[in-house]
């Protein structure tokens, strides 16, 4: 699939962890790391990705990064709680997308409490 | 006071300022909530990352099985502490036959969306310490203070599972006459307060209004624009939330 920045692809099967690599996405390894540890229990793994990211990316990448994991844990809920639509101007792609990744299975046992 | 001084890395200061404006505003009477009841949503929130009901449910192959009880405070109102809970811990498997039941038990629209916005601000803030490695911040004591209990008249029940404001209705009044007016933001409209934090938070941590509409912009930001959508879908990813 297309990625925002125009000629550059973006894999995202590994969004959904289905690809090694960086997926396309310069460090995006490092990034989907501190998402899935902060999703999970392992303090050692969050200590890890954290020291990860801020050697290879910088200490002020690992505050946006953190940022980002923090306000979209917040919009998940706020969409789900509230049963609002997709938008018409982003609706398509939004779908192409959640069927590359396959994000509407339901899978339980696989999710995790924050 | 949320203290922001001693944050491990270098963090871009209206990001910590939205932070410290959205901790203040917990501590003080909304639109339908008392400064009391705002504090112990936020302390009602963290419990449940705790709660052994939860954890089943979670676990579960329906989440609307059998009774039990929520480890809870005893603060709240039966039905809103169901919905901080369920918020908190299984928010893909909401639905609204699920909302409409705890309706039927005396939960209301306004402060239901309220509580939406004050715990989505509280785990905004957790979430950002935690993955900082930082402990969480203290909850704020509580100040004196009356809820207005008012919601714009314009709002209504339509394309959501609660009544939404229509911008054109009333863009000024409750947009401020932005006209970039994605669902997102609209929903949290019937209590305007809480849907300004919330884009004050949205833009401070993920992008100005304009720059997610423009493919590339990544503000100034550490991470370019790909690095911040694929970590966001990556994040949405793990909730089963393609929103």
């Amino acid at each position: 699939m297309s990625s925002l920045d125009a000629g550059e692809e973006v894999d995202l099967e590994k969004v959904a962890g289905r690809a090694e690599g960086e997926g396309g996405v310069r460090h995006g390894d490092l990034l989907l790391a501190l998402a899935d540890a902060a999703m999970g229990d392992s303090v050692e793994d969050l200590d890890r990705v954290r020291l990860e990211i801020s050697g290879q990316m910088g200490p002020e990448a690992l505050g946006d990064a953190a940022a980002i994991v923090a306000i979209f844990w917040c919009n998940v809920r706020v969409a789900d709680a509230t049963g609002i639509p997709l938008d018409p101007v982003n609706s398509e792609l939004r779908m192409e997308t959640a069927d590359v990744i396959g994000i509407q299975r339901f899978d339980p046992a696989g999710a995790v409490l924050v | 006071m949320l203290d922001n001084s001693s944050l491990p890395v270098p963090v871009r200061p209206e990001l910590t300022e939205t932070q410290e404006i959205a901790w203040e505003r917990l501590s003080r009477a909304g639109s339908w909530w008392s400064a009391a009841a705002r504090v112990a949503i936020v302390g009602e929130a963290r419990k449940a990352r705790s709660c052994s009901l939860c954890q089943e449910r979670k676990q579960a192959l329906s989440p609307f099985g059998g009774p039990g009880r929520h480890l809870e405070s005893g603060l709240l109102p039966a039905p809103y502490v169901d919905a901080i809970h369920r918020i908190v811990t299984d928010p893909g498997r909401l639905t609204q036959q699920w909302l409409d039941g705890l309706r039927d038990e005396g939960l209301e629209d306004g402060p239901y969306i309220e509580l939406v916005g004050v715990l989505v601000t509280s785990l905004c803030v957790d979430v950002f310490y935690r993955t900082l490695g930082l402990p969480v911040p203290e909850l704020p004591a509580p100040e004196s203070g009356e809820p207005t209990r008012t919601s714009p008249e314009e709002a209504r029940k339509d394309v959501a599972w609660v009544p939404l404001v229509p911008p054109e209705l009333a863009l000024d009044t409750v947009y401020d006459g932005n006209p970039i007016t994605p669902y997102v933001r609209q929903a949290l409209s019937l209590v305007p307060d809480e849907m300004r934090n919330l884009v004050r938070m949205e833009i401070s941590h993920y992008l100005p209004l304009e720059a997610m509409r423009r493919p590339g912009d990544n503000a100034g930001r550490a991470l370019d624009r790909m690095q911040l959508e694929f970590l966001a879908a990556r994040v949405s990813y793990l909730h089963d939330c393609f929103y």
